[in-house]
C-alpha cells in the first residue's frame, strides 16, 4: 500500500467530501452570475474558479481507490452533466435555431432512400477495395519474403510512396490527371484503384510483420523435408502468419471504410456525396448530421469487432 | 572401418569451406560416410559442427567444395536440391514441429505433397511411425500439447515418413529436460540398429559410446581427429580433443 502525505488522508474522508460538495452546490446556485449580468471579466473569472473547483472535487473522488464504483459512476455522470449545463448556459448559442437547422429531420422525409443508396455505394467501395488491397498487400509481402535485393528496393519504394501520399491526393490524381494520359477510370473505379493501391501498401506491411513472426526454424524444417519454397510459403508460413495479421488488417479496413468519404471529391455517389447533394437541394445541413450518424452506426460495431479480434488472437498466441 | 566397396559410400565431402562474411567457419572438411554407418560429430561450440551438418543438405549454402550423396555431386548447378533433401531426414535441436498441424498431420504433410502418395497411405504410414516412436495415442495432439521429448519423437517420425536414406540429427537432445533425453535416444538407438545411416551432432557420451561407429572431432572448422569411440574417448592423440573431453566428462 502506498502511503500518502497526511493531508491526503482527511481530504478523502466522507465528511470532507460531503461538505465540499455542499459548498460547490452553493457556489453553483448563488455565486455563478447569470450570463450578461456582470462584466465579462468577472464572469469568466468566476466560471474559471468554479470549473477548477468542480474538476478538483471530481478528481478527488474518482482517483480514490477505496470509494465504491457506483459512487464514481454517479460523480462522473454528474461532471459530464455540469460541463454540458455550463456550455448550454454560457456559450451564447441560439439553441432553438441550431436544432431547427441541424436536426430538422423532417426535411429528410421521403429522402432516406437517397442516403441508403449512398451507404450501399460506400459499403461496396469498401468491400471491393478491401479485397483489392489485401491481394496487393499479400503479393508484395510474399515477394518481399523472397529476399531479392533489387526486387525489395522497388517494392519498398512503392510501399513508402503510397503510404506517404494523402488519399485525397491519390484520388484526385487518378480521377483528374490520368484522363490526360488517355486513361479514364471514372469516379467509382478510380476510387477503388486509389483505395486498393494505398491500403495495399499498408496491408503489405501487416502481412510482412506476420510472415516475419514465423520462426525461421519452421522454414528450415519444411525445406529439409523437401518442400519447395512456394509450398513452404503456402503450407507452413501463411497458415501461421494469417492469424497474426487479422487484427491489424481489420483495423486497416476500418480506416479504409472512413476514407471512402474522400471519394466525394471525385464525385463517386457514396454516402457523403449523397448527403451533400441533399444539403444543397434542401438548403439544410441535417442530411450531413444524418450521414455522420450513419457512419457512426456502421463504424462503432466494426471498431468493437477489431478490439475483440485483437483480444482473441492475443490469447491464442499465448 | 573395414573394406568398403565404392557403392557403399553414402556421403563424400571434399574440401568443404563455409564463410559467413569475414568468418571462416569451415576450412576444408574432408570425410566419407558409408551405408549404415553412425557418425557422431563432437567438438567445442563455434567449431562448425552444426554448420557442417547444415551444409550437407544445403540448408546452409557452402562457399566451396563438393558434397557427393550416393555419388551425385549436390553442388552441381543442375541439381534439384528439393529432391536431394527428400533422401536426407533432419532433426533439429528445437524440434521445429509445425504448430498449426497435429502430430499426424506433421508426419504426413511431406509424403503427401512431396512424394505425392495418397492421403490414406500417408496416414497409414504416419500412424505406423508414430507407433514406432511410442506416440500412437498422440496422433491428434497439437505440438503445444506435447512434452519436449514427445515433440522430438514426432519430429523424428516426420523425418522418417519420407523414407530417407540418411538421417541428420543436430543436437537432438540439447533442448530437452534431462528426464526426456532417454526416450529420444532410445528411438535413435533403435534406428541405428536397423541400419540407418546417421550423422549426429551430440555430446551424449553414453549414446555415442554405444551406437556410434565413428567420431568426428571438429574444432576451428577442421576435423582435428577421427576414430572409433574407444579410440577417441580412451586414447585421443590430440591436445585439442583431450582438452575438450576432459571438460565434458
Amino acid at each position: 500500500m502506498r502511503s500518502h502525505p497526511g493531508w491526503f488522508q482527511w481530504v478523502r474522508r466522507p465528511l470532507f467530501v460531503t461538505l465540499t460538495f455542499a459548498a460547490l452546490l452553493a457556489y453553483g446556485f448563488f455565486l455563478l452570475p447569470a450570463p450578461g449580468a456582470v462584466s465579462p471579466g468577472l464572469l469568466y473569472a468566476s466560471l474559471a474558479v468554479f470549473l477548477i473547483l468542480v474538476l478538483a472535487w471530481g478528481g478527488n473522488v474518482l482517483s480514490d481507490r477505496d470509494k465504491p464504483e457506483a459512487l464514481k459512476m454517479i460523480v462522473a455522470l454528474g461532471l459530464v452533466g455540469v460541463l454540458g449545463w455550463l456550455f448550454y448556459r454560457y456559450s451564447g448559442a441560439e439553441w432553438s435555431r441550431l436544432s431547427g437547422f441541424f436536426l430538422n429531420f423532417k426535411v429528410l422525409e421521403g429522402n432516406w432512400w437517397y442516403l441508403r443508396n449512398g451507404l450501399g455505394v460506400t459499403l461496396m467501395l469498401a468491400a471491393v477495395s478491401a479485397l483489392g488491397s489485401m491481394m496487393i498487400g499479400l503479393l508484395i509481402a510474399v515477394l518481399r519474403s523472397l529476399n531479392s535485393r533489387t526486387l525489395n528496393l522497388f517494392l519498398k519504394a512503392y510501399v513508402d510512396v503510397l503510404r506517404s501520399i494523402p488519399m485525397i491526393v491519390l484520388m484526385v490524381v487518378l480521377f483528374f490527371a490520368l484522363p490526360f494520359a488517355g486513361i479514364s477510370l471514372g469516379s467509382i473505379l478510380s476510387t477503388i484503384v486509389a483505395l486498393s493501391l494505398g491500403y495495399g501498401a499498408y496491408a503489405s506491411e501487416s502481412f510482412r510483420a506476420g510472415i516475419e513472426s514465423v520462426h525461421p526454424g519452421q522454414i528450415e524444417a519444411a525445406r529439409s523435408l523437401g518442400l519447395s519454397r512456394w509450398q513452404t510459403i503456402r503450407m507452413i508460413i501463411l497458415p501461421q502468419a494469417i492469424p497474426v495479421v487479422i487484427p491489424p488488417l481489420t483495423g486497416n479496413l476500418v480506416s479504409m471504410l472512413k476514407d471512402t468519404a474522400v471519394a466525394a471529391v471525385v464525385a463517386a455517389p457514396e454516402l457523403l456525396k449523397k448527403a451533400r447533394e441533399l444539403y444543397t437541394s434542401k438548403t439544410n445541413p441535417t442530411a450531413l448530421v444524418a450521414a455522420a450518424l450513419i457512419y457512426l452506426a456502421v463504424l462503432i460495431p466494426l471498431v468493437r469487432v477489431v478490439n475483440m479480434l485483437e483480444k482473441r488472437f492475443k490469447k491464442e498466441a499465448k | 572401418m573395414s573394406e568398403t566397396s565404392p557403392t557403399d559410400v553414402m556421403i563424400e565431402v571434399i574440401d568443404l569451406h563455409k564463410h559467413f562474411k569475414d568468418l571462416h567457419v569451415l576450412k576444408g572438411v574432408n570425410t566419407k560416410v558409408t551405408r549404415s554407418e553412425v557418425v557422431a560429430i563432437m567438438g567445442p561450440s563455434g567449431g562448425g559442427k552444426s554448420t557442417f551438418l547444415r551444409c550437407l543438405n544445403r540448408l546452409e549454402e557452402p562457399s566451396s567444395g563438393h558434397i557427393l550423396i550416393e555419388g551425385v555431386d549436390i553442388m552441381a548447378p543442375y541439381i534439384d536440391i528439393n529432391k536431394v533433401r527428400t533422401e536426407i531426414g533432419m532433426v533439429f535441436q528445437s524440434f521445429n514441429l509445425f504448430p498449426h498441424l497435429t502430430a499426424i498431420e506433421n508426419v504426413k504433410l511431406a509424403p503427401m505433397h512431396v512424394r505425392r502418395i495418397s492421403e490414406r497411405e500417408a496416414t497409414e504410414r504416419g500412424r505406423a511411425l508414430l507407433d514406432k516412436v511410442g506416440l500412437s495415442d498422440k496422433a491428434d495432439a497439437y505440438p503445444e500439447q506435447l512434452s519436449g521429448g514427445q515433440q522430438q519423437r514426432v519430429a523424428i517420425a516426420r523425418a522418417l515418413a519420407m523414407q530417407p536414406q540418411i538421417m541428420f540429427f543436430d543436437e537432438p537432445t540439447s533442448a530437452l529436460d534431462p528426464e526426456m533425453i532417454g526416450e529420444v535416444l532410445d528411438v535413435m538407438r533403435r534406428m541405428a540398429g536397423e541400419g540407418m545411416t546417421m550423422l549426429v551432432v551430440s555430446h551424449e557420451m553414453g549414446f555415442i559410446r554405444e551406437a556410434a561407429d565413428r567420431i568426428l572431432f571438429l574444432a576451428d572448422g577442421l576435423i582435428v581427429e577421427e576414430g572409433t569411440p574407444e579410440k577417441i574417448f580412451g586414447d585421443s592423440q590430440h591436445a585439442r580433443t583431450q582438452d575438450f573431453l576432459s571438460k565434458i566428462l
